[in-house]
């Protein structure tokens, strides 16, 4: 099995963290392959940001770029319009609806779009916006099973400064319940 | 038994682990994306292993500092992308002359100029070989993958000592910046090549009288032994002769003998793909990752397809070239950048030679490589 992932958004998200964080919880956690790669511009605070995470259990990742991911995060309007339709036919999107208001993008796409208020969701339970990206990674794993839950939250407790490690817990499990929240109601 | 550590890592953080493993105790650069994480990286580990690290006002005194540590008896790193590489070119031929060991690394981002600073390129490949004047030898190695930056980081300071030489290690943004599974050997499994030095007395050393192999021998510094270098062309004592003939020819030749003297040790190369094949990709840095890809796709299609990585860029490895090439119909050269390297391929080969190009700041994708494969 092979899962392309964009986290897209705008720089200070921490998408490229979170990246990072999805990647090295593959490798490192569950012993498949991943690689993780990024795009910015000069300008990264504010600027367009978009993570690159590539997680294999089929041996080598040569060429690195995602060009259809299976899945999308998209944490911004212009991210979402520039993503967010080239996600493979099937594929999931996650958004921020904090950010994003307008889907028209992905009129006539055969996808799942699964609409969260991450940053509020990362606020009510961790207290702050920043850990969005975290709030992002519960609900990517809870929805995907990319990454088990539990390997995904210690490999952010390993990586988090010290100190910090209950809120992290708060904002990643907030977007867990937030998806299964999401599907109880259906 | 050894104890190998599975990491995830960036290339640039992974040469910074080779650099420290291979022994680099001193580092002087400017940052400048997309080399910015070498910089960081040593900033944080040399202070732990007892080494030096000094940011410099640019990358002219960066070249320099690390050139006279060198000197001093240590191992150097310098790191930077292409502007920052313009400007160590006048320290890599002093240190050509003087023969003084140390790694330079290049990260090749978009040029020409401030170019695209974020974004990748193959375009100082020419540059690496030729960026500075005069006829002196350079040694280049070139890395794909995350455990390349490490290998070959290691291989650029074991080279750079066994034939007093600067090595460029020439990555790109790509390869830099990508973060992928890495399994770091255990340190003391690694091989190390340090500086030979002389078994002579002080009263008959002279710093550039060279051994069978051509180098010369260093001696301790702060000691008896007296050592005078010069960029200029010099007699085996050290001092200038460069009005003297015979010892310019007799220097200048030295020099690039140590390189032929070495090249087994130097060249390096990946053969990916079936035994026989129709077409011959040849590849170096982060266009083999999309090149081995398209191999299979090409091979599953029924187009007998191969890929040869170019690991060390110069000497150009061209017995290597022609040896592959000759088994082939036809070669593609895919670069990032208008045809660089190419021009190496065609002298090594009489099989008709096509390339592959693109300078929009963007990747070669196996997708384009299949499509360019199909019609050849």
């Amino acid at each position: 099995m092979r899962n392309e992932v964009i986290l897209s958004g705008f720089g200070g998200q921490g998408l490229i963290l979170a990246g990072v964080l999805l990647a090295e919880a593959a490798v490192v956690h569950e012993g498949i392959n991943a690689t993780q790669d990024q795009v910015y511009g000069i300008a990264a605070r504010g600027g367009e940001c978009c993570s690159e995470v590539i997680v294999s259990n089929e041996g080598d990742i040569n060429y690195a770029k995602v060009t259809t991911p299976d899945i999308v995060l998209a944490m911004s309007q212009a991210a979402f319009n520039k993503y967010a339709p080239r996600v493979k036919e099937g594929g999931i999107i996650i958004i921020d609806t904090v950010f994003v208001e307008d889907t028209s993008a992905l009129d006539g796409h055969d996808c799942e779009v699964i609409p969260l208020p991450i940053t509020a969701i990362s606020q009510e339970k961790a207290g702050r916006t920043m850990l969005a990206n975290v709030t992002a990674l519960g609900a990517i794993c809870e929805r995907t099973k990319l990454i088990q839950n539990q390997n995904m939250i210690d490999e952010i407790l390993e990586r988090v400064p010290r100190g910090t490690e209950e809120i992290n817990r708060k904002a990643f499990w907030g977007g867990v319940e937030a998806v299964q929240a999401l599907e109880t109601g259906r | 038994m050894s104890n190998s550590t599975v990491r995830f890592m960036q290339g640039n953080e992974a040469l910074v682990e080779g650099a420290i493993v291979a022994g680099a105790r001193f580092f002087a650069g400017y940052p400048i994306t997309p080399a910015s994480e070498i910089t960081e990286g040593m900033s944080a580990r040399l202070p732990l292993v007892g080494g030096v690290f000094l940011q410099m006002e640019d990358e002219i005194a960066s070249m320099g500092a690390a050139i006279g540590a060198s000197m001093a008896g240590g191992k150097c790193l310098t790191a930077t992308s292409g502007p920052g590489f313009s400007l160590k070119q006048e320290g890599i031929g002093i240190a050509s002359m003087m023969e003084i060991p140390v790694v330079i690394v290049d990260v090749m981002r978009g040029g020409p100029a401030s170019g695209m600073s974020t974004l990748p390129s193959q375009m100082d490949v020419m540059q690496a070989r030729w960026g500075c004047h005069g006829d002196h030898p350079i040694i280049v190695l070139s890395p794909a993958t995350v455990t390349e930056c490490y290998e070959l980081t290691i291989k650029a300071f074991n080279l750079s000592e066994l034939i007093r030489q600067p090595v460029i290690l020439l990555s790109d943004a790509i390869v830099g910046h990508l973060r992928e599974r890495i399994e770091l050997p255990d340190p003391s499994t690694v091989k190390i090549i340090n500086r030979k030095m002389t078994d002579k007395p002080p009263e008959e050393y002279a710093p550039f009288a060279a051994g069978e192999d051509a180098v010369p021998f260093f001696a301790e510094r702060g000691t008896a032994y007296r050592y005078h270098m010069c960029s200029n062309v010099h007699t085996e004592q050290g001092f200038p002769a460069d009005t003297n003939n015979e010892v310019a020819a007799k220097l200048i030749t030295r020099l690039h003998r140590k390189l032929e003297n070495y090249a087994d040790e130097i060249t390096c190369y990946q053969f990916f793909g079936p035994k026989d094949y129709d077409v011959l990709i040849v590849s170096y840095g982060c266009v083999t990752r999309a090149a081995k890809d398209a191999e299979k796709v090409l091979n599953e299609e029924g187009k007998a397809t191969a890929v040869l990585q170019l690991q060390s860029l110069w000497p150009f490895p061209r017995a290597i070239v022609a040896d592959y090439a000759a088994r082939a119909g036809k070669v593609l050269m895919p670069e990032i950048n208008l045809g660089q390297l190419i021009d190496q391929v065609r002298l090594a080969t009489d099989r008709p030679v096509e390339g592959l190009n693109r300078c929009d700041g963007a990747e070669i994708t196996p997708r384009q490589i299949i499509e360019k494969v199909r019609e050849m």
